[in-house]
């Protein structure tokens, strides 16, 4: 088996992290506006640039050789660039690329269920929240469809998405539900924005912000709205196995499934069930019901695209260790400041306290 | 060969677990498990070959920790969706449909 040499580079900062966080969550009378935006921008990037160079975004489309008929879009242009992984599992890919920007319909239903959903992501935030694509410069979107054997699952791997097929039977293809496309984007949104630490209450942050968008954006495609939208995660990728289940309620965290293969929803709706246990990178799944319920609560009262603009504000708010008592204050910060500018109802930011209150933060 | 798997985390953050040894499972299934195993190379791999860095940003990815137990020959290793060598990978994907049918069986 061919060894790896590893390169031990040291990264150290000038300034410690734990000095950055404390900056980014003083308030007003300590710390000025201005510099505690400048801590949490540090406090990301330093995050980031720990991390390897394989977690960094590329253009991966522009070193492949030309393909008959399929363009690849110019690099930071929003472009989606969809891929034929072919059942194969090498990782990381490129593999074919089987739609560009631009292309007409392929034969195959997931590459053009991901082309169209991954469209309404980019428009969703660029239409309604002013976002020129994941990282706000237009950072091309890359999806890697048909991995793996019957692979199960679908991920963000830090710079592109991936999305299994699922076994026919307990899941359908992943690919198939825009919720799942743009659940999995979110997480690059989430990554250059608040960059939300994927561990604990932060990761159970960044795991509700991509529910959260994930079901405000297939909302807007189904022509839905709060009242008679689902509240449901992955309902659409359930087999005939468990045809009629889904992955998560927001509505009512902890209904979602209770069968012989995932077991009973173990999701919270209040702190005092909060899951305190080891599993799940500390319950980043599981403790997400908490902020997810908080939304729901929101949206049923001032509308779901209100109140993804109150969220939004809020992730480009918090910082990659925020805890939820951080996002507690930071939400309804975020509403009171677009109360003023009037872009929420009066009466908004009282909303979002009760919803707090109401899951016990 | 004693094989204990464990296969956590992903979009549904699915559980899967899964015991055996091919002295006592059907002949066919030992036969495929021990095939996927030796051109997987895993008995060769090493914990330190893997990139643990680069979790930033990574969301959504099944976590594995995969025993293998045969004479002399132990391993355990840890891996996940994205560092996972891709030889290794028929292997994690075989031993979670073995999962998943132990428990639609019960």
């Amino acid at each position: 088996m061919k060894t790896h040499e590893k390169q031990h580079r040291c990264f150290c900062t000038f300034v410690p992290p734990h000095i950055l966080e404390h900056m980014a969550k003083s308030s007003d009378e300590v710390v000025h506006e201005s510099v505690r935006e400048a801590a949490r921008l540090s406090m990301i990037q330093d995050m980031q640039l720990r991390a390897s160079r394989a977690g960094q975004a590329m253009d991966i489309a522009s070193l492949l050789p030309p393909q008959q008929g399929i363009m690849a879009p110019p690099p930071a242009t929003a472009g989606r660039e969809v891929f034929n992984c072919m059942n194969q599992w090498g990782q990381p890919p490129p593999y074919m690329l089987a739609r560009g920007e631009g292309d007409p319909v392929t034969p195959d239903d997931d590459i053009n269920g991901v082309y169209e959903a991954g469209g309404a992501v980019r428009d969703y935030y660029r239409n309604k929240l002013g976002r020129n694509s994941i990282d706000n410069l237009g950072l091309n979107q890359v999806h890697n469809v048909h991995f793996g054997d019957h692979y199960m699952n679908a991920f963000w791997d830090g710079s592109q998405m991936t999305y299994g097929d699922g076994d026919g039977m307990v899941f359908v293809s992943f690919a198939r539900d825009p919720d799942v496309i743009a659940h999995e984007l979110t997480h690059g949104v989430t990554q250059h924005t608040a960059g939300l630490v994927y561990y604990g209450q932060s990761g159970a942050l960044n795991e509700s912000m991509s529910d959260v968008f994930g079901t405000v954006i297939q909302q807007a495609i189904d022509g839905k709205t709060a009242d008679d939208a689902d509240w449901l995660i992955g309902n659409d990728i359930m087999g005939p196995d468990l045809y009629g289940e889904a992955l998560r309620s927001m509505k009512a965290p902890g209904t979602a499934y209770d069968n012989y293969m995932f077991g009973k929803d173990p999701q919270p709706d209040h702190m005092i069930h909060y899951y305190h246990g080891a599993d799940d990178n500390q319950g980043v799944h599981i403790n997400s019901g908490i902020p997810n319920k908080v939304f729901y609560l929101v949206a049923m009262d001032i509308g779901t695209d209100k109140a993804a603009l109150i969220w939004y504000s809020t992730l480009q708010r918090l910082w990659p260790t925020a805890i939820f008592g951080d996002f507690a204050y930071m939400v309804a910060e975020s509403a009171r400041l677009l109360t003023k500018s009037k872009q929420v109802p009066v009466g908004t930011t009282q909303t979002v306290r009760a919803a707090l209150k109401e899951v016990g933060l | 060969m004693q094989i204990d798997f464990a296969s956590s985390g992903g979009f549904a953050n699915l559980q899967l677990a899964f015991r055996g040894d091919t002295e006592t499972m059907p002949e066919n299934q030992a036969q495929e498990l021990e095939r996927l195993v030796e051109s997987s190379g895993v008995f060769e791999v090493q914990q330190d070959d893997f990139n643990t860095n680069a979790a930033i940003g990574r969301a959504d990815v099944i976590s594995y920790r995969l025993t293998l137990s045969d004479g002399p020959r132990r391993t355990t290793l840890w891996m996940n969706d994205v560092n996972a060598p891709a030889s290794v990978r028929p292997l994690l994907s075989s031993l979670r449909k073995l999962a998943i049918e132990q428990k639609k069986s019960g």
